[in-house]
């Protein structure tokens, strides 16, 4: 009898150990109701000189700490070791950094003035002749990431110590905003001299430096504050600690355990869980969910060459719908053109540009002569699968069956290149205009597998664009391409795709961080920890 | 004994290296291009094929394979076509994680699996056995990844007694180190400990019903006596052969434990070697683990050994 209870009660105990922790796991984390009420720019009580430690979750472990040879998703890794030439503001403009003024003498031509205060951690000095070695060897590093930015550089021309000229075989326009990037990263020119190899030992002029000792590979990089860094004002913390953390979740336990300070790439799934937990969120819009037809002339899918089957496209991809399935509501489906409405180049009378309407898309097939629809592949890589499901869904509604291809991990835009695929998924910025087109979109750019040349004629305009002076007169043009680009059935815009940080209550900035639109997560410059 | 320990060392060479021949040629086959990871999406063919050249991944596989063993056999294992570093360090780095990991959630299973199991055994049939095989079938079939993420919210979030992500080597911090490791350990050893349990509670059962054990208990020596001494060494032997089937799970399982922990292991290696094709990284790891898995079967030989002396006479 005494036997039986004790079993009875060792049960009761179990159950109840496990009933508490789910009821624990499910009752979410943190005890907040919302993000912190406290205003994030906060000078007082900032430390004076460079206190503790900010630590950032990072994605993915980046292969190379060389900026020419890193994709700006790691930026996060490489910006506390290099200055960049410029920065961009919370509206998205570019502002001193490394250059302090910057002027476009000719239409394909940059002028920078330069700080003459800066000196490289390995001792160093940074001045004209190293934007200039920075720039020849970014356009030599074959097949770059940032191959596209620095293509276009014909000549860098040093004027005096503190003044160069970047010459361009085209207008370049947004020249500036690209070098508050990571191509815009500067090495030290004793590195560039030596040829060294900045793989795992960078070379950087930035407010901290990577130490090399505590660096374990895809655990963690870690920074010191910088002793002789000409900007005091912006380095308050004395370690950065950067932990690669791949999973979600991970990531997002990481921030609310208070184990990281700022998390990147927060997934929108994610943005009321860590609100709810007191998290504070950064969030905007940079890029644009996109459908891509191209295989317009129908080589490999006869339906794509006729203009009614891309309209039909057009008036079946439900930009509501994919905001509410695929991004829990919290992208912003209201633009009709691919620039996103907190940036200058969003153009409201593109709202209306295509509607949702399943009937008409059905007419247009059958006039078409697919009145039963068509079958047609894209190629899909894990991070794309749920983008293509939702699309394929759309897509069903007016009988055309969209399948879903796996490609070898990493192997998507190569396949696409390749024009293994007539239509895909791509992710443009909607921020930076000139790359949507210049990157994504023209037929000159690298997503032209079936060599089309049916959007030469739009390149007068964006060259016209380009060589204008002012945004006043570029604007109405590159309404123009956008307008062009989803009439002629080329792209569409899905979405606006959320990008979001993560800050705990306890993250300060003495003034506006720099978190640029490529950027996953603000840059350290300027916080501190309460 | 000692004959058969190097022999199965010895054995070790020809299935280290069948083993690394077969995944290098199999690697040889996947579509993934380390130049297109490495040049990204805004290059062109030419820049690919020049990337891939330089590489020497346009050379024949035969080519590449003689290098990479020739390397091999005098201790240089290459290193990542990604960043640089070399195969050697990074494995030594990462291989502490994920022992500590395997050890960590193997000391969770035979803590909690043995007793358990003889618990159960000795109540075989009654609700006490009935309740144990209930929570080992429950156990079994929970997936690490899922317990692990509700110890994380439930000990490192809503109570913040655990770190939820990160590894502190026991260099740094020996209590560090045992902090960061209690709730990864957990989440792999309760599943190793559901197996263990019903092994031992199967492997008692049929001890417990010897002559032998009756014989003792008869001659008035005490049940605890019989159990610890006499009953639990003879039914260790198939528990020690599933324990070397877990030891060989766990360090699977790792994989997914160390994502979800953020633990920069073998398994994070592994997932970043495979998924960006890292040749040289691959083959490192596949190395380490076959020689991992040998010397675990070469222990447990000597663990048989130990418990049963007619081995050691063989």
């Amino acid at each position: 009898m005494k036997r039986t209870a004790t079993v009875r009660r060792a049960l009761v105990a179990a159950v109840a150990t496990a009933a508490t922790l789910t009821l624990a796991a499910c009752g979410g984390g943190g005890g907040g109701t919302g993000g912190p009420t406290s205003p994030l720019i906060e000078a007082q009580g900032a430390p004076t000189t460079p206190t503790g430690t900010l630590r950032f979750a990072a994605w993915q472990e980046t292969p190379s700490l060389d900026p020419a040879r890193t994709t700006v998703q790691n930026g996060a890794l490489i910006f506390p070791e290099y200055d960049t030439l410029t920065v961009v503001d919370d509206k998205f403009e570019p502002k001193p950094w490394l250059a302090t003024s910057w002027s476009r003498p000719a239409p394909k031509t940059w002028r920078f003035k330069l700080r003459d205060d800066v000196t490289f951690h390995d001792g160093s000095k940074f001045d004209a002749e190293t934007v200039k070695l920075n720039l020849e060897r970014g356009k030599g590093v074959e097949g770059g990431p940032h191959a596209n930015i620095y293509a276009p550089i014909s000549e860098v021309e040093v004027i005096d110590p503190t003044t160069v000229d970047v010459h361009f075989s085209t207008a370049q326009p947004n020249f500036p905003y690209s070098m508050s990037m990571v191509p815009g990263a500067m090495i030290s020119p004793k590195a560039i001299e030596e040829k060294a190899d900045l793989t795992r030992a960078p070379a950087g002029s930035g407010g901290w430096i990577w130490q090399k000792d505590a660096h374990r590979e895809g655990g963690s990089h870690t920074y010191k504050a910088n002793p002789s860094y000409w900007n005091k004002e912006a380095v308050r913390a004395e370690t950065v600690e950067v932990k690669i953390i791949a999973e979600d979740n991970a990531r997002l336990n990481a921030v609310q355990s208070g184990q990281v300070d700022v998390m990147g790439t927060v997934q929108p799934n994610q943005m009321e869980p860590a609100r709810s937990a007191g998290l504070r969120l950064l969030s905007d819009f940079t890029f644009t969910a996109t459908f891509m037809i191209m295989d317009r002339r129908g080589e490999k899918v006869p339906a794509f060459g006729k203009p009614e089957v891309r309209q039909a496209i057009a008036h079946l991809l439900d930009r509501e719908a994919y905001n509410k399935a695929l991004l829990s509501g919290k992208g912003d489906p209201t633009g009709g053109g691919f620039a996103a409405s907190n940036s200058k180049w969003f153009d409201a009378s593109l709202n209306d540009l295509r509607k949702a309407d399943v009937a008409e898309a059905k007419r247009l097939l059958t006039a078409a002569g697919y009145p039963g629809g068509f079958t047609f592949e894209v190629g899909n890589a894990p991070v794309i699968r749920q983008q293509n499901e939702t699309t394929a869904q759309l897509l069903a509604e007016g009988g055309i069956t969209m399948k879903i291809v796996d490609v070898a991990d990493g192997q998507y835009t190569a396949e696409v290149r390749r024009g293994r695929f007539p239509a895909g998924y791509f992710v443009p910025s909607s921020v930076d205009i000139y790359q949507w087109w210049t990157r994504t979109i023209s037929t000159k750019g690298v997503y032209n597998p079936f060599k089309l040349d049916d959007l030469d004629d739009l390149e007068a305009t964006f060259t016209k664009a380009a060589e204008a002076s002012d945004d006043a007169t570029r604007k109405p043009l590159m309404t123009e391409l956008q307008k062009a680009t989803v009439e002629r059935g080329v792209a569409f815009p899905l979405s606006q795709v959320p990008r979001v940080a993560a800050l705990t209550g306890d993250v300060r900035a003495t003034r506006q961080p720099v978190f640029a639109p490529e950027d996953i997560a603000p840059r350290p410059y300027y916080l501190w920890l309460k | 004994m000692l004959r058969m320990v190097v022999l199965r060392l010895l054995a070790m060479i020809p299935l280290v290296f069948l083993v690394a021949t077969g995944v290098f040629f199999l690697g040889q086959l996947s579509d993934v291009d380390p130049a297109e990871n490495i040049v990204g999406p805004n290059a062109t063919e030419e820049q690919v094929a020049a990337v891939r050249a330089e590489l020497g991944l346009d050379r024949p596989a035969l080519e590449q394979y003689a290098d990479w063993l020739s390397g091999a056999v005098r201790g240089d294992l290459g290193e990542s076509l990604y960043t640089k570093a070399d195969v050697t360090t990074s494995l030594t780095q990462a291989l502490p994680i994920t022992l500590s990991l395997t050890f960590g959630g193997l000391l969770v299973g035979l803590a909690l699996g043995v007793p358990s199991g003889i618990w159960s055994a000795l109540r075989a049939g009654r609700a006490g056995d009935r309740a144990v095989s209930l929570l080992a079938t429950v156990g079994q079939a929970v997936p690490g990844f899922w317990l692990g993420l509700l110890l994380i919210i439930a000990f490192a979030i809503r109570l913040p007694w655990f770190p939820a992500v990160g590894y502190v080597p026991p260099g740094e911090s020996l209590t560090g180190w045992l902090h960061c490791l209690v709730l990864p350990s957990v989440s792999l050893g309760l599943i190793a400990a559901a197996a263990i349990s019903r092994q031992t509670r199967s492997s008692m059962i049929g001890v417990l019903q010897q002559e032998y054990v009756r014989t003792a208990l008869s001659k008035g020596l005490s049940k605890r006596r019989v159990v610890v001494k006499h009953a639990l060494k003879n039914a260790a032997v198939p528990v020690v052969t599933v324990v070397s089937f877990q030891v060989t799970t766990l360090l699977g399982g790792s994989i997914v434990i160390e994502r979800l922990f953020a633990m920069p292991g073998l398994g994070a290696l592994a997932i970043n070697a495979v998924v960006r094709r890292d040749p040289d990284v691959i083959q490192g790891i596949v190395v380490l683990t076959v020689i991992v898995i040998v010397l675990v079967n070469v222990l447990l030989d000597l663990s048989y050994a130990w418990l049963n002396p007619k081995v050691r006479s063989l």
